[in-house]
Formats: structure tokens, C-alpha cells, sequence
């Protein structure tokens, strides 16, 4: 489903976000992208939804090659990713039913389809009973699972998550990793951007570690560390 | 439809949603398109003054005396057909006499005994629509013989060409300066909106919405706003033509001002129509680098 080969990603000739970075993420998949801060975990997602193009190497998405893809297709290939921000990015003049409902209007769904699809992705999110209430009307983990719901609005194949729970509590974060994991069940691909250890470590999928831009391990169901040794390269005890 | 019936209900919410920002637009739109209301009617005074200046030079070229009425026909025949041509019509020596007489007034006593030796010579009168047609009419009759003399105020007539040459093309300068300066004061007003709407546009973006369809409710916000302040610029520029037309018709009779009336039927269109572009293009100048990004 998604696809890197041997992606370099520069800004100038001195940043170097990622370097030679190749992955493979099939359909269906949950991925974490753990690291810290700079190592280029939400370059990767921007990279996929084509915020950005590759300095070399190429990325495919759903067959496509998306570094080659004219400006024009780039909506067209959106339309099949759902894309969630840690700062949730909710329009606050609009209700959260508009917010939602804001994501298939711009596509230009019929209002029947448009009300079918809004009810049942609020109904999955837990918040049908807040459709008319303002984001500032809503606490952190409401917006953030607003946010998951204009992301699912459009039945993605790919979910995007960046610092999902990075303006959560440790329990509301869990409870939208769960929500996560649970969309992922339905057959969307989920990729998740997160330096959270203990979350990462609770639900044991494939992790991908970066460090300064270069993968440095790719692992299933070890946790957030991965396969390396910890005395050379662990967290702090 | 559906997303021409979003992109108005759209453009609606923008301008209801930001009232002091629209209204700024809509002031400075007004505020922008008075200045060029003033200045366009100014501009269509002035043209019609050099029309009127111009309509005033006149060739009057003289025949000699055994000119016969077949060649004098044909002669006006050719000076009617030059372009810039107005009107050319012959005079007899004895009209000229007449006309001579008429000018005199009170002297015209003067002049008796002149008819049986009438001095004056039989010519033709030749009005030109702008002075540069005058080396034409010039030109098709000079090496004639049956013409005797031609007589226009050369100099006048030169001094009048670069004259009004130089004024049309300063006014249509100084239009396309008041032009681009009311577009960019328009696309700031514009820019200001889109600005207080620009995490709307990235997350239309991000949610796979076409370009067109971020522009469409921006450009449509652009032209309600620029043609809602030209309106109100029109009207009180029009106002204020109306008052200056009755005020000059009093007191200024010999100054060929224009009818408000017919001034008015194409400052509106022209101020709205041109107010309606300003305000699409400067939407989207506005709208270009949040696009881009």
C-alpha cells in the first residue's frame, strides 16, 4: 500500500531530513514510526500525502507513484488518505457535524450520502450526541476524535496519524490508539507518528525506529526499542 | 451543482462570518473606485474637449475661378471619402460675401460696391473629426489644378496634434496606474481575508479538495465585496457629476461638458464590471500562495 525506495528527503544542503530511506507497508497494516523529535517520522507522512516530494528515491501510494503525480491528481490521491494532526486542526466557526461534513462537501457528495456518512463515522468516533458543538466547546480527546472522524468521513484506504495523543492524557491517548487499532481491523492501512514509549509498547505492532533521518530498525511486536540492545541504544532506566 | 451551490452558501458564510473584514474590503473597494470614477469621468471630459477643439480646425482650400461644376464634384466627392473627413462643402464667392457681410455687423457698409467686383474666391470648406486628419485632406488636393490655394493654420494644427497625442496618452496612462493601484489595494483587503481563512484552506487541501474549489468561494467573496464598494462609488461619484453638470451648465455654459445622463450609463457598468475583475483577480493573487505551500 505504501511504498519507499531508497527515499532521500533535503531541505537546502544542509538539512537532511531523511536519508535512503526504503519501506514497505502493506494494505491492512498498523505501523507505528517512532523517534525523536527531527528524525524525520512526519516527514514520511508528508511524504505520502504529497506535502512533499522526495530529493531522490520514489514513494508509491496505492499503486501510484506519488512523486511523480501532477499537482492536479494530488486531491484525488487525498481523497484516499485520512490524515490526523496533533493539533487537530478543526475549523472552530464550524460545528463538529460541519467539520466533519466539511471533508465530503468539498468532494461534492450528494447531502443524502453526506448525512449517512457523517452519523455513522461520529457513531464510530463516539460523538454522535456532540454533532452541534463548536471545537472550543470540546474537550482534547473530543477534538482529537473529531479529527478521526473527518479522517475516516471519506472511508480512506490510508490513515495517517501525527503526534496523535501529543496534546492528550495518557488515558485518552490510549483510548484513540485503541480507536485507531480497531480501524485498522476494518482494513485500513494505519500509520502513526508517535514518540509515546508506553503506548507504543501496550499495543506490540510493527514499529518502524528512525534516528536523524536514517531507519534504524524495523520490527514486529518488540516494542518501542525494537531489536536493538538496549545498553547501546535504550531509554534511559 | 452541488459544489457551485457550496461554493456560493460558501461565499456567503465567508462575508457573514467575517463582518469587519468584509466590510474593509467593501470600503476600500469603494474608497478605490470613486478615485477611478473621478478619474474616468474627468478622462471623458477631457476627451470630448479635444473632440470639440479638434472639430474646430477647418481646411479651407480655394479654387480658381474657371473651375467647372463636374470637377469641383468630384473633388468633394474625394474629400468626403478620406477617412477623418466630417464634413466638406463647397462655398461660392458670393456665400463668402455674404458671410463677410454677416461678420461685419455694423461696418457691413463697408463692403458696398464690392459685389460687382467681389474679390473673394469660390472654395471649399473641409471639417476634420481630429486634427491629424488635416495632412490627408492636404495631401488629396495640393497637387490639383484646379486648386488655387490652400489655407489651415499649419502650425496651430501641429501644435494641436502633439497636444492632445501627448493628453490621450497621459490619461491613458495615468488609467492604467489608478488601475493597478486600485488592484492591489483591493487584492490587500482580499489577501487580509484569506489570510484570517488560510488553516480553511490547508485543511481543504488536506482533505482532497481541488483548487478550483478553494478558489471558487474567495473569487466569488472577491467580486460581491469589489462590485457591492464600486456600487456605492458610482452612485456618489455620479451624485457629485450631476451637481457639477448643473453647476457648469449655469455658469460655464461654453465648456462642452457631457449629460450626466449619458455619463452615467456607461460609468456604471464600466466602474462595476471592471470592479468585479479587479476583485476576482485579486482573490486569486491573494489566494496564490497558500495554493502553493
Amino acid at each position: 500500500m505504501i511504498e519507499f525506495h531508497g527515499v532521500h528527503k533535503a531541505y537546502g544542503k544542509r538539512i537532511k531530513a531523511l536519508s535512503d530511506v526504503s519501506l514497505n507497508i502493506a494494505k491492512g497494516e498498523f505501523v507505528f514510526l517512532v523517534g525523536p523529535s527531527g528524525a524525520g517520522k512526519s516527514t514520511i507522512l508528508r511524504l505520502v500525502y504529497a506535502a512533499e516530494q522526495p530529493s531522490e528515491g520514489h514513494v508509491v501510494v496505492d499503486g501510484r507513484r506519488v512523486d511523480t503525480l501532477r499537482a492536479a491528481s494530488v486531491p484525488y490521491l487525498r481523497r484516499n488518505l485520512g490524515v490526523v494532526f496533533q493539533d487537530f486542526k478543526l475549523l472552530p466557526r464550524k460545528t463538529l457535524w460541519e467539520n466533519v461534513a466539511f471533508a465530503l462537501e468539498v468532494t461534492g457528495a450528494r447531502p443524502g450520502e453526506m448525512r449517512r456518512r457523517v452519523g455513522a463515522v461520529l457513531e464510530l468516533v463516539g460523538l454522535r450526541g456532540r454533532a452541534r458543538a463548536y471545537p472550543q466547546e470540546m474537550s482534547g480527546g473530543e477534538q482529537q476524535r473529531a479529527c478521526l472522524a473527518r479522517a475516516m468521513v471519506n472511508s480512506p484506504k490510508i490513515l495517517l496519524a501525527d503526534e496523535p495523543t501529543g496534546n492528550l492524557d495518557p488515558e485518552t491517548g490510549t483510548g484513540l490508539m485503541q480507536a485507531l487499532w480497531d480501524i485498522s481491523l476494518m482494513g485500513t492501512t494505519v500509520v502513526v507518528a508517535t514518540h509515546a514509549h508506553s503506548i507504543v509498547d501496550t499495543f506490540r505492532c510493527r514499529v518502524v525506529r528512525l534516528d536523524r533521518g536514517h531507519l534504524i530498525s524495523d520490527s514486529v511486536g518488540m516494542g518501542y526499542w525494537g531489536p536493538l540492545e538496549p545498553e547501546q541504544d535504550g531509554p534511559p532506566i | 451543482m452541488r459544489l457551485l451551490g457550496y461554493c456560493l452558501r460558501e461565499t456567503w458564510l465567508g462575508i457573514r462570518r467575517n463582518p469587519f473584514l468584509s466590510l474593509a474590503t467593501v470600503l476600500t473597494a469603494a474608497i478605490a473606485m470613486f478615485v477611478l470614477s473621478v478619474f474616468l469621468l474627468g478622462a471623458a471630459n477631457l476627451a470630448n474637449m479635444i473632440e470639440f477643439v479638434e472639430r474646430q480646425v477647418q481646411v479651407s482650400i480655394y479654387l480658381k475661378d474657371d473651375v467647372q461644376l463636374g470637377e469641383r464634384n468630384d473633388i468633394l466627392s474625394r474629400l468626403r471619402d478620406l477617412e477623418g473627413v466630417d464634413e466638406a462643402a463647397f462655398v461660392s464667392k458670393e456665400e463668402a460675401l455674404a458671410r463677410l457681410r454677416v461678420a461685419f455687423g455694423d461696418n457691413a457698409s463697408l463692403l458696398e460696391g464690392i459685389e460687382e467686383f467681389n474679390p473673394l474666391r469660390d472654395s471649399i470648406e473641409v471639417r476634420v473629426l481630429e486634427a491629424a486628419a488635416v495632412d490627408a485632406v492636404v495631401a488629396a488636393v495640393k497637387d490639383n489644378p484646379s486648386i488655387d490655394d490652400i489655407s489651415y493654420g499649419r502650425e496651430l494644427v501641429a501644435r494641436l496634434i502633439v497636444v492632445t497625442r501627448s493628453l490621450r496618452l497621459a490619461v491613458l496612462g495615468l488609467a492604467g496606474l489608478l488601475g493597478l493601484a486600485t488592484l492591489v489595494l483591493i487584492q490587500n483587503s482580499v489577501r487580509l481575508s484569506v489570510f484570517a481563512r488560510r488553516e480553511e484552506v490547508l485543511i481543504m487541501r488536506l482533505v482532497g479538495a481541488t483548487d478550483g474549489v478553494i478558489r471558487l468561494p474567495f473569487v466569488f467573496e472577491g467580486i460581491v465585496l469589489s462590485c457591492v464598494g464600486a456600487s456605492l462609488a458610482a452612485a456618489a461619484a455620479g451624485a457629485g457629476y450631476v451637481y457639477v453638470w448643473r453647476f457648469a451648465g449655469y455658469n460655464l455654459a461654453f465648456l462642452p461638458i457631457l449629460p450626466a445622463a449619458s455619463v452615467m450609463q456607461w460609468l456604471v457598468p464600466a466602474v462595476v464590471v471592471a470592479a468585479a475583475l479587479i476583485g476576482a483577480i485579486g482573490s486569486l493573487l491573494a489566494l496564490r500562495r497558500w495554493l502553493r505551500e
